[in-house]
């Protein structure tokens, strides 16, 4: 089913994040509940703060859900993206990204937290989140007042770490033994 | 003692919920009698994290409901208690009471002792 429009970015965002066990039931609930209940006793102020609120620890208890229920491949993406985020922040610091301007530092942070959080959340599209990863680290690197010539380095961290991960996940998932969520 | 131990306090009002709402027992209705029995703010979140853990220690069961027009045409998940879970929060409970018994400074309001 499409995100639910009644709930605006934050349906789509929840439709996107959280774990498909209880997705579709927890959407159907928060409309319910802020058509019905929320909207006409809070007003639609108060009620969109409640809408935020329920949000936001929908998405921590969808995460927590993934960590502890999602079984052994679910541990071993969380392990993976902590791994691949440590490495791709060490090779950047090495290139001396620290050294050059805000803006060059925060387009490398968005360059490794897309891949992490990716693999994270399990969104899959490895390959589209890593161009996305190379794309940013080149602007990078082209607006830095320094020469940053071994940033892309951690593409090798970034983009192959999680394809080969994909690669053995779609073999798991084959032979029956999916253990995501 | 059950397997799984003693059903944790958020869990055993998820329970209890679900066992005072009978049939019309799901996400929102659970998290409205929570919020309403406690006093508390309860997210919706923390109702299915932990419904889904209770079904997976066996001590609630689900089932699909019809989506309507009211949920955006998405169905609704239905809860009810098991044998097991019964059993658990029963036993909760009362090793709940027999900790508090005699203690005065925790007697029921309008009780003294």
């Amino acid at each position: 089913m499409r995100h639910p429009k009644e709930l605006g970015w934050v349906g789509f965002v929840l439709h996107h994040l959280l774990p498909s066990a209880w997705r579709e039931e927890l959407l159907g609930d928060l409309i319910e509940e802020l058509n019905g209940y929320i909207i006409p006793s809070r007003g639609a102020v108060r009620a969109k703060l409640w809408l935020y609120q329920q949000g936001a620890s929908a998405i921590i208890a969808g995460l927590w859900h993934l960590l502890h229920r999602g079984g052994v491949m679910a541990k071993r993406r969380w392990l993976l993206s902590l791994l691949i985020g440590l490495l791709g922040v060490l090779q950047s610091l090495d290139s001396g990204v620290h050294h050059s301007s805000g803006w060059v530092l925060g387009l490398v942070a968005l360059a490794v937290f897309l891949p992490v959080v990716g693999l994270l959340l399990d969104v899959g599209q490895p390959l589209w989140l890593g161009v996305a990863s190379a794309v940013l680290l080149t602007a990078a690197r082209a607006i830095s007042p320094i020469p940053l010539p071994e940033l892309h380095i951690s593409l090798v961290f970034l983009v192959g770490f999680p394809m080969v991960y994909y690669v053995m996940y779609q073999q798991n998932t084959a032979g029956g033994a999916r253990g995501a969520v | 003692m059950s397997k799984d131990g003693l059903p944790g306090a958020f869990e055993q009002f998820v329970l209890l919920a679900v066992l005072r709402l009978g049939e019309g027992a799901y996400g929102m209705t659970v998290r409205r009698e929570l919020e309403e029995k406690t006093q508390k703010a309860v997210s919706l979140g923390a109702v299915y994290s932990t419904l889904e853990r209770l079904e997976q220690k066996g001590y609630v069961r689900s089932f699909a409901g019809e989506g309507t027009e009211a949920r955006g045409g998405r169905a609704k998940r239905f809860f009810a208690v098991e044998g097991a879970g019964l059993s658990a929060l029963k036993e909760a409970l009362e090793a709940t009471d027999r900790l508090r018994e005699g203690l005065a400074v925790l007697a029921p309001t309008g009780v003294t002792s």
